[in-house]
């Protein structure tokens, strides 16, 4: 920084992709220093914002891809710092300020930074009904006031269950809460909504969700919303359609609420002008769609681009481009990409999953709070430890070796704490929970503590294992039973084609088989 | 409407005159007007000619900006491409410390994109040279914010569990 003002540097370094920002943070100590602080974060996530330089996410099962629309359809593959067996288990349930939510095998929740590896899981949630009719939405948020970003679970029971336990109680929801600030979950019970969107859209500091109220008497659409900031749930005026009967979904657009009405003659896009008021819905633009649209998810407006483009998703399989200037609508292709799953619109960002303070442990040992304990342990840990180096051999060595059970969740600690980049100073949260060495130097409390955890997931991760395994077995019956099936039929194939050779009747192939593809002999 | 032309004094005393109203995206020299009525040209002490006649050629192109003509903004937009086109590494940064000095906002963030464009395809020795910055890490810190980055890839769920169970 000899010959500018830190202003220009951090001015010119905002208008960097993250890629290039992590290579250049060891151009100098001062460089590694301000691309670390939260003031630079914060300018370099504006900036990404202001230039709306939207990345597209698309997943297929193995792999994740990161799409420049703009640039002409640069695919770069993500890599995704975890590895499972089980990729069609993954999805992605949010995304906010270049942090996406994602679950896997329905148990792991975690928040992860695509553009700079970085992920951190998330703590259990505490489960808030049982059963089969639970249905759950989703949503992930920041507070620019706390600088907090929140993940939010809500559990909606199915209201058209046979449930036995009366009407009245089927018909509500609660919701769990997780700030990334305390590193806990909080309850917000008895929400007088039912939800029926599975992930939400952010717009305006709150979270969107389709759903109704739970004394709605028909099932015309509704927008709940969830104030990031003051925790509170409401409903979105939406305004007053002449035929309320539509399909209508909502959509986010250019930072603003939008409504789609799917009419016969195509889509109109309504968006609501002032957040909250009412009166400021106004109609934005119309995409004709000159045949009956069969599903109301067949196409879908995503983003606008920076070049005043739309990006359309059309029946969730594939993307395409509408101008708003001429109508035109071009299909995007990208080459060796012809199917996926899931997408994602995000922006990327240097946000780190570090939170600053130090959580003080307590010392209180009780039951029902091992979950929490386990996460204040973790954290402090984290703020107490001196950066050791992490070696992933050795943590894999040391769950594997000497102690069974505890070395799994071993395992499990070291993935929750390790997270790639961030603040580089000392003291960085980057240490297994339990290491052999570590346990002497733990005080005593948190011996006793650490038994209950290690109980408590040991517990956890059996049953987990013993479903997993099960399900493997399920499968390689499966399989095994279509296997003899098929071995049954070849069996009974070749019978056949044998006593036709011995009768010697005709010619075999044009008698024979219902799978001409396989030649079983010559006559 | 009446274009009262104003006068600029650069620090090797050459004079530029520009309409007010291009003048006017500079906030300095806004204010300096304001303040001081000069008589014989605003004073840029800081501002060589060499680089004021650039900053001037952006001010008079940037004058009337157009609001909603999309070709106008075409037009304009391909003209900053290539105003800095033929610039070389030196006077970018000239323009950027006058930008700066002036306060002018358009012209900062051009320059300042242009920059980062360039850096974009660089290497961190090249960076280093760009700026005139003194590699201050030892070699063994280098290292180890390099391997900072270079993380490989974690294993989470059954297949975790499977490895350990198989290595008992």
């Amino acid at each position: 920084m000899s010959i500018f003002p830190r202003e220009i540097i951090q001015s010119i370094l905002s208008r960097l992709p993250v890629k290039s920002l992590m290579r250049f943070r060891c151009v100098s100590k001062s460089w590694l220093k301000l691309i670390d602080g939260p003031d630079f974060i914060k300018t370099h996530l504006e900036q990404a914002h202001l230039s709306n330089d939207v990345k597209i996410m698309l997943k297929t099962n193995d792999c994740m891809y990161s799409i420049d629309i703009v640039i002409g359809n640069l695919v770069v593959d993500l890599q995704r710092p975890y590895e499972t067996l089980f990729w069609e288990t993954e999805e992605i349930l949010g995304s906010c300020n270049g942090l996406l939510l994602v679950l896997l095998h329905d148990v792991y929740m975690f928040l992860w930074n695509p553009s700079t590896r970085e992920y951190k899981i998330l703590p259990e949630s505490p489960g808030l009904f049982e059963g089969s009719n639970l249905y759950i939405s989703y949503g992930l948020g920041y507070d620019p006031i706390t600088h907090d970003y929140k993940v939010v679970e809500v559990h909606s029971r199915d209201n058209d269950s046979d449930d036995e336990y009366g009407d009245d109680d089927t018909r509500k929801a609660d919701a769990i809460v997780y700030s990334l600030a305390l590193d806990s979950w909080k309850i917000i019970p008895d929400l007088p909504y039912e939800f029926t969107d599975v992930t939400g859209k952010l717009v305006n500091g709150a979270i969107h969700w389709e759903g109704s109220p739970s004394d709605a008497m028909d099932m015309s659409f509704f927008i709940i919303s969830f104030d990031i900031g003051n925790e509170e749930f409401r409903e979105v005026p939406l305004p007053e359609f002449k035929n309320g009967k539509e399909w209508a979904r909502m959509a986010v657009l250019d930072g603003h609420l939008c409504i789609l009405r799917y009419r016969a003659l195509g889509l109109e896009v309504w968006v609501m002008k002032n957040y909250g008021v009412r009166e400021s819905w106004t109609m934005f633009f119309s995409i004709g769609q000159p045949v009956y649209i069969p599903r109301k998810e067949l196409i879908s407006p995503l983003c606008i681009l920076k070049n005043g483009e739309i990006l359309v998703n059309k029946q969730g399989k594939c993307l395409m481009l509408y101008n708003p200037k001429d109508g035109r609508v071009r299909n995007i292709c990208i080459r060796g990409l012809s199917k996926w799953n899931e997408m994602e619109i995000y922006v990327e960002s240097l946000v780190t999953l570090k939170t600053e303070e130090s959580h003080e442990g307590n010392g209180r040992i009780e039951e029902d709070n091992v979950v929490r304990m386990r996460d204040e342990v973790l954290s402090q840990q984290d703020s107490s430890s001196q950066e050791p180096p992490i070696d992933e051999d050795q943590i894999m060595y040391e769950t594997t070796g000497g102690h069974d059970q505890k070395g799994q969740v071993c395992g499990f600690g070291s993935q929750a704490s390790i997270s790639y980049y961030g603040n580089s100073g000392a003291g960085s949260p980057q240490r297994p929970l339990y290491r052999a060495e570590d346990a002497q130097a733990l005080p005593v409390e948190y011996e006793e503590l650490q038994g209950q955890l290690v109980r408590q997931m040991q517990h956890d991760m059996q049953e987990e294992r013993e479903r997993q395994q099960k399900e493997m077995q399920d499968m390689v019956a499966r399989h095994q039973r279509d296997l003899e099936g098929l071995r049954k039929e070849m069996q009974d194939r070749f019978t056949r084609l044998e006593e036709l050779v011995r009768e010697g009747l005709g010619d075999i192939r044009s008698t024979s088989s219902p799978t001409p593809h396989h030649d079983y002999g010559q006559p | 409407m009446s274009t009262k032309k104003i006068t600029l004094l650069s620090s090797d005393n050459e004079l530029f005159t520009v309409d007010e109203e291009a003048a006017n995206q500079s906030l300095t020299i806004k204010h300096l007007i304001e303040d001081t009525e000069p008589e014989n040209g605003v004073p840029l002490p800081q501002v060589h000619s060499k680089i004021l006649a650039k900053v001037t050629e952006y001010l008079i192109k940037h004058a009337n900006e157009p609001d909603n003509d999309a070709a106008a903004k075409e037009e304009l937009k391909n003209w900053d491409d290539k105003f800095l086109e033929k610039v070389n590494h030196e006077t970018l940064f000239d323009l950027i410390l006058a930008a700066n000095y002036l306060d002018i906002k358009g012209l900062l963030d051009l320059t300042c994109q242009t920059v980062a464009d360039l850096m974009n395809g660089m290497s961190v020795v090249e960076v280093r040279k760009l700026f005139n910055i003194v590699n201050d890490f030892t070699p063994e810190d280098e290292a180890e914010v390099r391997k900072r980055r270079k993380r490989g890839t974690k294993t989470i769920g059954p297949s975790n569990d499977q490895a350990n169970q198989s290595n008992h």
